[in-house]
């Protein structure tokens, strides 16, 4: 053993043990939510003491609160006097359950608890691809975003840890954003959040970047300095009905979609979507206490933004139909992926799709569609929480 | 050269030129080795790490940072002109939403549409159709007021009203167009009553580029049978969107494509091949432009249509969720980069004059730290060398310094004991050379008295050698002669009688028979008898002489008398004449007379055969030589043949016809009895001459010395 130490060799392991015990330290700051979480379980803790109907003429809808735009279109859908009353002259009461990401909607659905539900493109495929779902309507057409703590292109999120809402929008946008950076899930950390909780996550340097939908970026960027959104995937929304729900309550679900078309009519002026984001961020609240509070204007503005692309009718895009259209592609990657069995087809898929709803509420209701009747608190609706 | 210690060592010329040869590894070549690379190193790796940042931490770098910068106003400029194409479209939705809604329309459109659809039932030919409609009251007001909007808008190119089922335009501000279908929809699909659709875009009959937003006019009965359908250039748009606006830079480049990637607008650069990419014929293949199309929005850097790298801000446009337009906001990197290289450039030049300036002062300084140090080292060389007074001239009061003095202080220590030493040295080196040269006086006492004793030895030995040589000489001669004498003595003996009887027959016969007739001759004759009868006996008697040998009897006996007495026994004949001289007179030798009287008579009777009876000198010389008596012997005869000298004294070596070879070897022997020698000094040519040599006695020695003193 030489009498001298090497300085040199010393250095670089005193360097080796601080940059661990650095990455240690942020790493335990992160929530535990990398595996085995709560959020990660298909029965969110959160989703206890919830009370479906179960065939009690109660129809159950699963809501999004923390995504923007349509928490303001259930949050009217669910102050709609029109479809209350409605559907009570059909002896039906509408009841909404909050949760916090479209996979979490089709467990529910998938288990009967819920007769329709809101969810993203990526959980709409994979509910379309097992048959268990209709697709009635546009619900969202806007962005996913990919959040950094700071300027990143895509080949650079290798070896990242990022957040993910598993099964969601934001995860195949995610998704679409490794292939577009030419990586894979395998070149990133996965780490399973709830959106909810990703900004304060990546503020504290327990991951790298999430993948999340409005308003979280929005949050991210305005409320913590230093996150930016490095990219954004085209994504959309929903409203979709359990298959047994269709075949048994054709008018109901017709009642509903026309309630959603209302809905989108309705906010389609200024004020009226300023008190539409007051009641979301109302559930926002409720529902969740980690995302800083919005002012109703941003919450407003932001919706626009994507209700905008919705245009004035939700009908599903032909173009995203076909067999080149973008869903035709995101379902092939999931399939590629194993998020879908492989077994099942695209034409499977596409007639779940069902553009022939809003026609038929359009071509029945169309007088019925540009009337509102909207009532604060205390709603006919029954909601969980 | 030699050191003081007397120990060999390089000298100084050869140590300078080691250094010489080893120059870069002299501190001052160090020094300036080390602080150039430590400078260059901290400036090329400050200047990298500036440039791509540091590793594991937040520091990004020049290059990143002015990326990212970059994209951050690429990103801007990409929102802010999406906004701009967003609200142009939303502008157009509304002014077609406001037109389908303006009542007055509604109203007239609805009296034309019912005359229209009647007109082109009755299967009136287009042109008719048209004209007849032309005549409708309420035509010209909707033309009119279609011209109004067109005109007060100032964007669009014309508006049409358009048959919902037919899909045929019954009004429009090109009267051309009345009765043909229209070209961007099929079977109606507009349903709201909020937002306008809006068609593809295509190229018109102009070649322009145009989009089509069209809007159902509901009529009295709540059902859309008309649609006004606004016909807009997008280089409206362009002009004012995508060509420039604030933070868009002169090379700076936007680029709208649709989602099959095809551009809807002029391309700023040339393709590759020099051609211009045309609207919605060029499809762009570039990633940005592929991911903005696909619906993606985000930041990349890539190389663009040119192949030039370029950082790009791409977005999607989401017109409807039908059709959607994707745009690329693109930037040179080279321009982006353009002020790091430059500075890169400056950072490389100053440094270039730095690292000048850094050697130039490093070697400055070097040589103010070497000096000193190299003066201590040539003080030590001549320390080494045997200068003990040299001393440093070093007075910093650095480290260098105070190594100076204490190497003075040391070299004065070593000086004062080496003085000390030297003393020390000196005395006892003079105290050990008085030993040595005592000893060696001793040694060489015992050297020459063992050398002496050597000689003595050797010469005793050689003398004992000599001796016994001699000793043996003379007993094998001895021993010869003996039996010589023996043989001689028996010859003699046996030959005395033949001798005497025939002496005597020559007596009788010379007295009593000689007859008268015989003459002289008979006389003759019997000389010559008697003549060799008298040598026969001569030989018998040098024979018989052998046999009486006898030592010596020594008296003191008169030289010179000896020798004349030895020349008148010896009967010369006239014509040889005889000398002596002796010095001194007389010349006193003992000896025994007998013999030595022999011996001269035997030389003489040599010398006078030798001479045969021609004329002839015989000198006797005799002078003392220290303590011996040295006579020579001369005669003018032929001399002895060199061959002949070696054996000249052996028995029976004669070179007489009438000798006995006896004469000469008698001669050495009775010499050699008295203690000396004899020798031939002179051979052919010149005469004979023989040495002799004899001992003095101690008596004679004495008497001479008396007589020198006395005399």
């Amino acid at each position: 053993m030489p009498r001298r130490v090497p300085w040199a060799l010393l250095t670089a392991g005193c360097l080796v043990i601080l940059i661990a015990l650095s990455r240690h330290a942020a790493l335990s700051d992160a929530p535990a939510a990398s595996s085995g979480t709560t959020s990660a379980l298909p029965h969110h803790g959160a989703y206890r003491d919830y009370d479906f109907g179960q065939g009690r003429d109660i129809i159950d809808v699963g809501t999004q609160p923390l995504w923007i735009p349509t928490n303001l279109i259930t949050e009217a859908m669910q102050r709609d006097a029109i479809l209350s009353e409605s559907l009570a002259r059909r002896g039906l009461t509408l009841r909404f359950h909050a949760f916090f990401k479209g996979a979490d909607v089709n467990d529910f659905i998938r288990s009967g608890d819920l007769e329709a539900g809101i969810g993203g493109d990526m959980p709409a495929l994979v509910a379309a691809a097992e048959g268990r779902i209709q697709i009635a309507a546009l619900a969202q057409y806007g962005f996913c975003s990919i959040v950094a703590g700071h300027p990143v292109l895509l080949h650079e999120l290798g070896g990242k840890r990022i957040a993910y809402a598993s099964g969601s929008n934001a995860y195949f946008a995610l998704l679409r954003a490794l292939s577009a950076g030419g990586l894979t899930e395998a070149d990133i950390e996965r780490i399973a959040l709830d959106v909810h909780e990703m900004p304060s996550a990546l503020a504290a340097g327990g991951i790298d970047a999430f993948a999340a939908w409005q308003p979280t970026p929005f949050i991210a960027e305005s409320h913590y300095g230093n996150q930016v959104v490095v990219h954004q995937s085209l994504c959309s929304g929903y409203l979709y009905f359990s298959q047994t729900f269709s075949e048994q309550q054709p008018d109901a679900l017709r009642q509903i979609v026309a309630a959603e078309l209302r809905a989108v009519g309705w906010l389609g002026y200024r004020k009226n979507r300023l008190r539409a984001a007051r009641w979301a961020l109302e559930k926002t609240e409720a529902f969740s206490r980690r995302l800083p509070r919005l002012n109703e204007r941003d919450y407003a503005a932001l919706a626009w933004n994507d209700l905008i692309g919705i245009a004035s009718i939700p009908s599903l895009p032909e173009a995203d139909l076909l067999g080149n259209g973008r869903l035709a592609r995101e379902f092939e990657l999931l399939r590629r992926l194993d998020k879908i069995d492989d077994n099942a087809t695209w034409e499977q898929v596409r007639r779940r799709f069902d553009r022939s709803l809003i026609a038929d509420v359009l071509s029945t209701s169309r007088r019925q569609l540009q009337s509102y009747d909207y009532r604060e608190a205390g709603s006919e609706n029954h909601e969980s929480r | 050269m030699n050191r003081a210690d007397g120990a060999t060592g390089p000298t100084r010329g050869v140590r300078s030129g080691l250094l010489e040869s080893r120059a870069w590894g002299t501190i001052r070549a160090r020094l300036v080795l080390v602080f150039s690379l430590l400078f260059i190193a901290i400036l090329i790796s400050g200047e990298w790490l500036g440039l791509q940042g540091l590793p594991f931490s937040s520091h990004e770098g020049r290059i990143s940072s002015k990326r990212y910068e970059e994209f951050g106003d690429l990103g801007l400029v990409a929102d802010l002109m999406k906004d701009r194409i967003v609200h142009w479209l939303r502008a157009r939705r509304n002014d077609t939403r406001v037109l389908a809604r303006n009542q007055a329309l509604v109203e007239g459109v609805a009296h034309l549409h019912t005359a229209a659809h009647e007109l082109s039932s009755s299967l009136i030919l287009q042109d008719e159709s048209s004209s007849q409609l032309r005549e409708q009251e309420s035509y010209s007001a909707v033309v009119s007021q279609l011209e109004a909007v067109r005109d007060e808008y100032d964007v669009y190119d014309k508006i049409q009203i358009v048959d919902h089922e037919t899909r045929r335009i019954f009004v429009s501000t090109d009267e051309a167009e009345i009765g043909s279908l229209a070209p961007d929809f099929g079977p109606a699909h507009i349903h709201g009553p909020l937002e306008a659709h809006v068609s593809d875009l295509r190229i018109d009959p102009n070649s322009s580029v145009v989009l089509s937003i069209a809007q159902d006019i509901v009529g009295p009965e709540d059902q859309p049978r008309s649609v006004v359908i606004m016909v807009v250039a997008m280089d409206d748009i362009v002009r004012s969107t995508l060509l420039a606006g604030k933070g868009f830079g002169p090379m700076d480049e936007a680029v709208l494509v649709d989602r099959e990637m095809r551009i809807l607008t002029p391309l700023k650069y040339r393709l590759p091949d020099g051609s211009r990419g045309r609207p919605l014929e060029y499809v762009d293949h570039t990633p940005a432009a592929a991911l903005a199309a696909a619906g993606e929005e985000g930041i990349t850097r890539m190389a663009d249509y040119r192949g030039e790298p370029v950082l790009a801000a791409y977005r999607y446009i989401r017109v409807t969720p039908e059709l959607g337009w994707g745009l690329v906001v693109k930037r040179d990197e080279a321009e982006v980069l353009a002020d790091i290289h430059e500075d890169i450039r400056f950072t490389a030049l100053t440094g270039l004059v730095s690292i000048v300036a850094i050697v130039l002062a490093t070697i400055i300084y070097a040589r103010r730290i070497t000096a000193p140090i190299m003066n201590l080292s040539q003080t030590a060389q001549r320390v080494e060398d045997g200068d003990l007074a040299a001393r440093a001239s070093v007075t910093t009061s650095d480290e260098v310094g105070s190594l100076a003095a204490t190497f003075n202080s040391m070299v004065g220590t070593i000086e004062s004991w080496h003085n000390e030493l030297a003393g020390r040295v000196s005395t006892r080196t003079a105290e050990l050379e008085a030993e040595a040269a005592e000893r060696g006086r001793a040694e060489e006492a015992a050297h020459a008295a063992q050398e002496k004793l050597f000689h003595q030895r050797l010469g005793e030995a050689q003398r004992v050698q000599s001796e016994l040589d001699k000793i043996r000489e003379r007993l094998v001669k001895q021993t010869r002669l003996a039996a010589i004498g023996q043989i001689g003595a028996s010859i003699a003996h046996e030959l005395r009688n033949p001798l005497g009887a025939v002496r005597n027959a020559i007596y009788f016969i010379r007295r009593y028979a000689a007859p008268p007739e015989a003459g002289d001759g008979l006389e003759e004759h019997l000389a010559i008898i008697d003549e060799e009868i008298a040598a026969a006996d001569r030989i018998i008697s040098d024979l018989a002489e052998m046999t009486r040998w006898r030592p010596p009897i020594k008296q003191m006996t008169n030289l010179g008398k000896l020798i004349r007495h030895a020349f008148e026994r010896a009967d010369l004949p006239d014509t040889i004449h005889w000398s002596a001289d002796l010095d001194p007179e007389p010349f006193m030798l003992e000896v025994d007379a007998g013999q030595l009287l022999q011996v001269v008579s035997n030389l003489i009777s040599n010398a006078v055969q030798a001479l045969q009876d021609a004329e002839g000198e015989i000198r006797i010389e005799a002078r003392r030589v220290a303590h011996h008596c040295e006579m020579l012997f001369h005669d003018s005869g032929p001399g002895v043949a060199t061959g002949d000298r070696d054996r000249l004294f052996e028995p029976l070596f004669t070179t007489k016809a009438k000798g006995s070879g006896l004469g000469l070897t008698i001669c050495q022997d009775i010499i050699s009895r008295h203690g000396g020698s004899i020798e031939l000094v002179k051979s052919e040519g010149t005469g004979c001459g023989f040495r002799l040599c004899l001992p003095m006695s101690a008596r004679a020695v004495e008497e001479e010395l008396e007589r020198g003193q006395g005399g």
